[in-house]
């Protein structure tokens, strides 16, 4: 019961004039801001908006936070399914079938569907985490250092495994996103570490400047490659009925939504797990659980609202480890985490005991904000659709620009703007060399409390390593730790032994063939 | 092989290397507790141990991904192993990114001397006229809209702060 009466005061807390205002303009901007192509991922999203919120008071702040992030996540699925061009790689799951639809005139049944089926799943996946967030806190109270040391390299090395196709370049991806959180004065000693002198890096490397050169600018960098020819846009219906699915696309859908809510839940609980392998995962289980699989890919409305459930259901999931334990999943909520630390709110298993005036109004504005998406967005396509015209040629200098307004913004320091230009080119060189960023998003965001929880550890020990195998629950997420990435090697060297040797039998029956020609 | 793979390798190992450098000046251990040096040494050693790993993996030959447009001669087999026949490629970095990642960097320091309008109004220029070649009026009118339009936006409706010139003109940061 004081689950839900902690929920009610956090309703009560969220749906006060100036946060309903400001979670109404969250969802609004991520919108307007998401649905901008080569921008338009979540955690760019928040980043770029992160001055905005930093401004307003915490609570204020989170609300509006998830407020953007509802309404990027959004904008992804109106491209995808008008324009076949996903903004995030959550939704390009949606062209499948979205932009079919679309095709055969039904674009607006299938926006709708992609925001009903969204809704419903935001709701079971909210209601979740009501009750699983304090759970896992409570589980988590008995967390110490070493607990939570063994806990941050376990969600770093479950990332990396599940970010890219290879597991050297994750790893070095996580190694100089740590190395980068050490910039600056350490806090046990003041001693200064990597700052070559420069006063401007005593306080190390502000979180704003990494994400918009990783994510925003670096993008712009690689997308300036793209020929882009014109795009033929499709009409967006104009009348609100004509959103509106009919009773048959609803009985085709049910159980894809309610697979998609379940799908996304869990995945969004696992760090690493993310919307992209959700909306993916339930496409697939959709599909295969048909009765009809030969429709998918050619306008089954089932292969919008599986995806989008899946897609909406993942954020409930993703705040378990985010609020509960201060384990970011994804980059948004490595963006979210930054956003909650900056605000000096320390989330864990004391968030919800200590700072329960910020925990609940959070998991209340997750919902109110896909309420808001629902009411406002879904009527407003039309002209978020407008937006698409300007041309990416006046868009991208638009998006450099700003990216120099959130750089100067965090310090009022023109060193902020060069250390930009320098993970600019980071960016930009590692998505050239196939190298996934959000590992080392995350091991920055995670790097201080990594280091100063193996120090402490180490501390308790007495410098003995083997306390991370004495505590049961260390000892734990250690081993499990160790069968995920043995599974995962394993697994590859599987793969990469069928290519080979399908490569060769093609090769041999080429070969073959030509030999019998002659 | 991929050239870009160990190039990569190159680079990580040597960073990993000069980090590893620095970090051995830093206490590993001070007053029996881990120092200063202790992270960043574990992380810089990783680094190293990764970037000679990736130049490993970079060596070896790639998986066989091109199918063989003819028989290879048992002869050119056992003599050199043919190798599979060579696509052309683009160039790894791409002039128009290059090109404005140049103007990017180059307008930075003009920020502090020129201010932020007039300085994001000779960027938009060089980016628009051109790198992009447009010339029309929604070109014209972007190149100078957009930054007022910005510090409008930022400093005077939401009082941050961005750069300032050097002559204190008072008009717009300039």
């Amino acid at each position: 019961m004081s689950v839900l009466t902690n929920l009610i005061d956090g309703f009560a807390t969220a749906m006060t004039v100036t946060n309903l205002a400001w979670m109404i303009a969250g969802a609004v901007l991520g919108t307007l801001i998401g649905i901008l192509p080569g921008l338009g991922n979540p955690a760019a999203t928040l980043a770029i908006l992160l001055p905005l919120t930093l401004r307003l008071p915490p609570t204020t702040g989170l609300i509006m936070m998830a407020g953007i992030y509802h309404g990027a996540k959004f904008a992804g699925a109106t491209t995808a399914i008008l324009l076949n061009i996903p903004t995030e790689t959550s939704s390009v799951v949606l062209c499948y079938d979205g932009h079919e639809l679309a095709k055969q005139g039904r674009a607006g049944p299938a926006m709708g569907m992609s925001a009903i089926s969204g809704f419903i799943a935001s709701t079971v996946g909210i209601v979740a985490l009501t009750f699983a967030a304090p759970l896992a806190a409570q589980l988590a109270v008995n967390f110490g250092p070493p607990e939570f040391a063994v806990l941050m390299f376990f969600g770093l090395l479950l990332v990396v495994t599940l970010a890219g196709k290879s597991p050297v370049k994750g790893l070095i991806s996580m190694f100089l996103g740590l190395l980068v959180s050490t910039v600056g004065v350490d806090i046990f000693t003041g001693t200064e570490r990597f700052t070559f002198g420069s006063v401007n890096l005593y306080d190390g490397i502000e979180f704003l400047i990494l994400t918009l050169g990783l994510f925003a600018v670096g993008e712009v960098l690689v997308n300036l490659e793209k020929v882009r020819g014109k795009v033929e846009k499709l009409d967006a219906p104009k009348r609100l009925r004509d959103y509106l699915p009919n009773m048959e696309d609803f009985k085709q859908s049910r159980l894809a939504i309610a697979i998609g809510s379940v799908i996304g839940f869990f995945i969004g609980a696992l760090p690493g797990g993310g919307s992209t392998m959700a909306s993916f995962v339930s496409y697939a289980v959709v599909k295969n659980t048909s009765k009809h699989p030969e429709r998918f890919g050619t306008g089954a409305i089932e292969g919008v609202a599986g995806p989008e459930a899946a897609n909406n259901s993942e954020a409930g999931g993703a705040m378990i480890p985010l609020l509960s334990l201060g384990l970011p999943g994804s980059a948004s909520t490595s963006v979210m985490l930054a956003a909650l630390l900056l605000y000096g709110v320390q989330p864990g298993p004391l968030l919800f005991t200590n700072h329960p005036e910020i925990a609940w109004p959070v998991i209340a504005s997750l919902y109110l904000g896909t309420i808001a998406l629902l009411v406002l967005n879904l009527p407003l396509i039309p002209l978020w659709v407008q937006i698409l015209r300007i041309p990416y040629w006046l868009l991208y200098p638009i998006i450099l620009i700003l990216a120099v307004v959130g750089a100067y913004s965090v310090r009022g320091s023109i060193f902020d703007v060069y250390l930009l230009m320098a993970f600019s080119v980071t960016g930009y060189l590692l998505r050239k060399l196939e190298v996934p960023a959000t590992p080392m998003l995350m091991a920055f965001v995670l790097g201080p409390e990594a280091e100063l929880t193996v120090r402490q550890s180490l501390m308790l020990s007495n410098n003995n390593p083997m306390i991370f195998l004495e505590r049961p629950i260390s000892a734990t997420i250690l081993i499990t730790t160790v069968i995920v990435v043995v599974l995962s090697a394993w697994g590859r060297r599987r793969q990469r032994r069928r290519a080979a040797s399908a490569a060769l039998h093609t090769q041999f029956v080429a070969t073959a063939v030509v030999d019998t020609v002659k | 092989m991929r050239r870009t793979d160990v190039a990569f390798g190159v680079v990580v190992t040597a960073l990993g290397a000069g980090a590893l450098t620095m970090a051995l000046f830093m206490p590993f251990f001070s007053e029996n507790t881990p120092g200063p040096g202790f992270f960043p040494r574990l992380v810089s050693s990783a680094l190293v141990i990764l970037g000679l790993l990736q130049i490993r993996q970079g060596l070896r030959p790639a998986t066989p991904e091109v199918r063989p447009i003819a028989p290879v001669s048992h002869l050119e087999k056992v003599a050199h192993g043919k190798a599979a026949p060579r696509e052309p490629g683009k160039p790894f970095l791409s002039r128009r990114p290059l090109t404005v990642l140049a103007a990017y960097i180059v307008a930075v320091p003009l920020f502090g001397v020129l201010g932020f309008v007039v300085t994001a109004t000779l960027l938009l220029a060089f980016l628009l006229f051109y790198v992009e070649k447009r010339r029309n009026l929604g070109a014209y009118f972007g190149t100078v809209a957009i930054p007022i339009a910005t510090w409008l936006l930022f400093v005077q409706l939401l009082g941050m702060e961005l750069p300032n010139g050097m002559f204190h003109l008072g008009v717009l940061g300039i």
